[in-house]
């Protein structure tokens, strides 16, 4: 089940009301039975193994509590985790080493793993008891909304949730974000994969547009791609009455890489910084910069290799791991230099996001291209001049792409959105006059018949999540 | 915590983070300084390693959650010898 | 009081999010079928005469139905004296309403004619009659209620894969017209339910509507989430997909397997000879070519080679020569198009179906294919006065460069979707 179909608003509409109406102490059970109903969709056979690994790791958990304080323990942990890290390595290197094509990698298996994988380590470390009853611990790891693409939420922020009753009814602001991801994914996303999918397909020598265009538009269909499907995530979630956080916090004003990624797929970074960045940078602690840098590259390259194990994602991660261990190395002497140079400052967060953006989609041809050796075509014919300009821009905007430059007014005005959304949440403030709140539920409702009816009417659906793939 | 401790430990904070108006309590955690990030965790376990002259595993860095439990790790390493 | 101005005030923001999304429909290029067609008591359904709207099935097109209900242009009912008139009859392969108006086969058509034999004195016109959906039936009817009155020189009637297999009720189950063989005479279906005549008064409403709907996206995507989506949704829980083409399919490549296949033959060629007979007492040459299904006209042999291997067959011809056998029998003209379009495509390597929105090979023709199939009905109708062939490279030039427009490039891989990264 795709998010963006009629199926999935109907499917989320009833597990919606069911969740309302349903007894505390069943909550947890529909949530299980609706997300194993949401995987069948997919494949039975994997969900099969969804539940076994998530059986393996709850009775793991429960042995790693009572072993704690044991020598014991740390040989069951790694144990857990090694198994774990295979499952994930196995699922994602078959496709790559098997001659048949059609293998895919399984919905949501990097997610889910990841969430078993932070749950023993948790557990281990003593952070956080095991939980004790089954059921919920499967309704968190395989809880439909967040199976897709995340957020990789974590069991402690997720579980109490199950048990709350009487909050306030979020279903207004999880229907405007899911509306707004919608938005985000088919008439942003979309039709810039139009444009980057086309330029992609034409590198040819003697002209830099389509090298230009698949540059600089490619980050920002990948952000609007991933951060669409997090809206329509975080808005499922709200629309059943539980919370997740946020993957994305203005990525791209950010002022160095570092910070870049402290604002881009946040629960990712977050994960990888607690449980590898932390045990291997306290493993390399005697180890001086070079400690710092070895755990920063690993880090990262982690990151590029949860995407797909590639050269080209190789690349990417050691290309991003420079700019942060540069970063990290000069930390101290950037800082006294701002202090010395106030004007510094201003003119750092000026260049900073361009600079940024420029490494960002620099380094995301390594992610999209489907070859090195196209990656370094692209690069190459980026010194070919705009001699076929015209000819270029006409083939660029022919059938199919000839209304795909609504992308680009139309990501304006949801950008603009979304700043309002992170800054005044899509909340009726508490004393709204009727009026208002009428205009506004009618409006919403309306709108949400006319997607429902978009839905119904598109022949195809929209292209398949970039991030549904890992 | 354990006077001399308590101080010694105070004293590192401060030299670490490079400001002298640091106080410390039990339930000190991260999110109660704001320079305290991961990158700054590790070269506070660092210091607190040199000065007290003794060594963590691994474990034991991760199941710090406060100031109380990193108080009471020290000073049972320190008991021990 | 208030609480009538808070809903008129919530009312007010519905409509203003209603006409938002019709923006935004319009802005983001968003199309959905038109309404084109009406109910007609004899026809079961007709184009809605000054109809207009987008195809976006397959291309995306702006199509206009002229005043008479054809789609074509304004022709006069009265012959242009030293005109050869043609009236073509068929499907929506002949409608062409996936190309402009001025691409399709019959201006094409007409085009070569006038640019080759055509002279001041003595000019071509085609008229085209052909309906999207037409079975042999209506085109039967279209040809005894309509056609006659513009006393045509010519008729060209294009048989589809679909022709045959329609003339069955039990084959092609379907709200139109049927007509069943008594002793050895065509006679209407007693079955047939035709529509109800209606009056002129509900005519004009309901292409007020129809006109109406054709300018509103909103109304366009109600009437396709109603009429398409609901049902693929429906088919979708039941796990069915919806085809119809297999009966057709089969009834093209094979000899007829059932006694219904085996009556529809017989009711073809009932009409068949009904339709030769009304053209002699007319004084009117009639001319009868057959339309292969998508694969026979693909460019790759060797996909046509696997498919034919699939199926277990020599060859796509069969439907093709039993409807050459009929004609002969019944002294019907026959043009040959499958062989030479295959040929056309292959030895050009040209895709003579499918469009920037389809997959190549798929649909109707495109440009290309409306071009071609142009051409060779040219030389056979002209061949048959002895003039020479248009195909003949020297007159090329004349006819323009067939092979531009936006369909014709290579099958392109689906890259504007991020599941080509290689993971």
């Amino acid at each position: 089940m795709q998010f963006l179909s009629f199926q999935y608003l109907c499917f989320l509409a009833v597990t919606a009301i069911g969740y309302r109406v349903c007894p505390l102490r069943w909550r947890s059970y529909l949530l299980l039975g609706t997300s194993y109903l949401f995987y069948c969709t997919w494949s039975p056979r994997m969900a099969v193994v969804l539940l076994l690994a998530t059986a393996l790791c709850y009775f793991t958990a429960l042995r790693l509590q009572a072993l704690r304080g044991r020598s014991a323990a740390s040989a069951l942990a790694r144990a857990g985790v090694s198994a774990l890290i295979l499952f994930l390595a196995f699922f994602k290197l078959r496709p790559l080493l098997s001659s048949s094509s059609n293998l895919l990698i399984p919905l949501g298996v990097s997610y889910y793993t990841f969430r078993l994988i932070s749950y023993l380590v948790d557990v281990y470390w003593g952070k956080y008891n095991a939980v004790q009853e089954f059921v919920p611990f499967a309704a968190y790891v395989a809880f439909f909304p967040q199976l897709l693409a995340g957020p990789i939420q974590r069991e402690s922020s997720f579980l109490p949730q199950l048990n709350r009753q009487g909050a306030e009814s979020r279903v207004l602001e999880g229907l405007l974000r899911m509306a707004l991801g919608f938005a985000k994914k088919s008439i942003v996303a979309d039709n810039l994969g139009l444009f980057v999918g086309w330029s992609y397909g034409h590198l040819h020598s003697g002209s830099a547009l389509p090298s230009i265009v698949a540059l600089y538009l490619f980050p920002l269909q990948l952000y609007a791609d991933f951060s669409g499907l997090t809206d329509i995530a975080i808005g499922s979630g709200l629309v059943l009455g539980t919370e997740a956080p946020e993957n994305f916090d203005a990525p791209f004003s950010a002022t160095s890489i570092t910070e870049f990624w402290r604002r881009w797929h946040m629960t990712l970074t977050s994960w990888l910084r607690d449980y590898v960045f932390m045990p291997v940078r306290t493993l390399t602690r005697d180890w001086g910069k070079i400690g710092l840098a070895l755990s920063l590259t690993v880090n990262m390259l982690l990151i590029a290799l949860w995407h797909g194990f590639t050269l080209g994602f190789v690349v990417y991660g050691l290309f991003q791991s420079l700019f942060l261990v540069a970063e990290a190395l000069t930390v101290s002497q950037r800082s006294k230099y701002r202090l010395a140079h106030p004007m510094s400052e201003k003119v750092a967060n000026l260049v900073g996001p361009i600079f940024v953006y420029h490494v960002i989609a620099v380094g995301s041809v390594f992610f999209r291209a489907p070859s090195l050796v196209s990656a370094g075509q692209l690069f190459a014919n980026l010194g070919d001049g705009l001699s076929r300009l015209g000819s270029d821009l006409e083939a660029l905007v022919s059938p199919p792409n000839h209304h795909a430059w609504i992308a680009l007014p139309a990501y304006a005005l949801i950008a603009a959105v979304d700043v309002h959304r992170r800054r005044n949440g899509f909340r009726l403030p508490d004393l709204a006059p009727r009026y208002l709140r009428w205009s506004v539920y009618g409006s919403v409702t309306a709108m949400w018949i006319l997607i429902a009816l978009t839905l119904l009417g598109s022949e195809k659906g929209a292209d398949p999540f970039v991030y549904a793939m890992f | 915590m354990e006077n001399v401790i308590a101080e010694r430990l105070t004293q590192t904070f401060r030299s670490t983070f490079g400001k002298s108006d640091i106080q410390l309590s039990r339930g000190t955690t991260a999110a109660d300084i704001k320079e305290w990030d991961s990158l700054m965790h590790i070269n506070l376990i660092v210091a607190v390693e040199r000065e007290f002259r003794v060594r963590f595993t691994t474990l034991e860095v991760m199941s710090l959650s406060n100031v109380g439990d990193l108080a009471d790790t020290i000073a049972r390493k320190i008991n021990k010898e | 009081m208030r609480c009538f101005k808070d809903i008129s005030i919530a009312a007010g923001a519905v409509l203003l999010v209603l006409s938002l999304f019709e923006l935004g429909l319009r802005a983001t290029g968003a199309k959905y079928e038109s309404s084109f067609y009406e109910s007609d008591p004899v026809l079961y359904m007709a184009l809605r005469p000054e109809a207009e709207g987008w195809e976006v099935k397959e291309g995306e097109n702006f199509i206009k139905i002229n005043s008479l209900g054809m789609r074509d242009k304004e022709h006069s009912v009265a012959p242009t004296p030293g005109a050869t008139r043609i009236a073509l009859l068929g499907d929506s392969m002949i409608a062409g309403e996936q190309v402009p108006l001025d691409k399709t086969m019959a201006r094409v058509l007409e085009a070569l004619l006038q640019n080759r034999v055509g002279s001041a004195t003595h000019s071509y016109e085609v008229l085209n009659f052909a309906v999207g959906g037409y079975t042999l039936s209506q085109e039967l009817l279209t040809l005894q209620t309509k056609v006659w009155d513009f006393h045509p020189d010519i008729v060209l009637l294009f048989l589809s894969p679909s022709s045959v297999p329609s003339c069955d009720r039990r084959v092609y189950p379907a709200a139109i017209p049927f007509f069943v063989m008594r002793d050895g005479r065509l006679v209407a279906d007693p079955g047939n339910h035709p529509p109800a005549a209606s009056s002129a008064e509900a005519r004009r409403w309901h292409a007020l509507f129809g006109n109406l709907m054709n300018r509103v996206r909103l109304l366009q995507l109600i009437r396709k989430a109603t009429q398409d989506g609901i049902p693929q949704e429906a088919a979708k829980l039941r796990g069915t997909k919806r085809s119809r083409n297999e009966n057709i399919l089969d009834m093209w490549l094979q000899p007829p397997a059932s006694p219904a296949q085996e009556n529809a033959w017989e009711v073809a060629n009932g009409i068949l000879g009904l339709m030769a007979q009304d053209a002699r007492s007319h004084g009117t040459e009639f001319w009868l070519s057959a339309i292969g299904p998508e694969i026979e006209d693909n460019p790759s042999k060797l996909d046509r080679t696997k498919f034919l291997r699939a199926h277990g067959i020599e060859n796509f011809d069969y439907a093709e020569n039993r409807l050459r056998a009929i004609a002969a029998a019944h002294g019907i003209k026959f043009i040959s198009l499958e062989g030479p379009l295959t040929e056309y495509a292959e030895r050009n390597h040209i895709s003579i179906r499918g469009f920037f929105n389809t997959r190549p090979n798929y649909g109707h023709w495109n440009e290309t294919g409306n071009a071609a199939a142009a051409m060779i009905v040219a030389d056979s109708l002209l061949q048959s006065r002895t003039e020479p062939k248009l195909s003949d490279p020297s007159i090329q030039s004349k006819v323009g460069h067939l092979q531009d427009g936006p369909e014709y490039a290579a099958p392109r891989p689906n890259t504007n979707s991020l599941q080509s990264v290689n993971y």
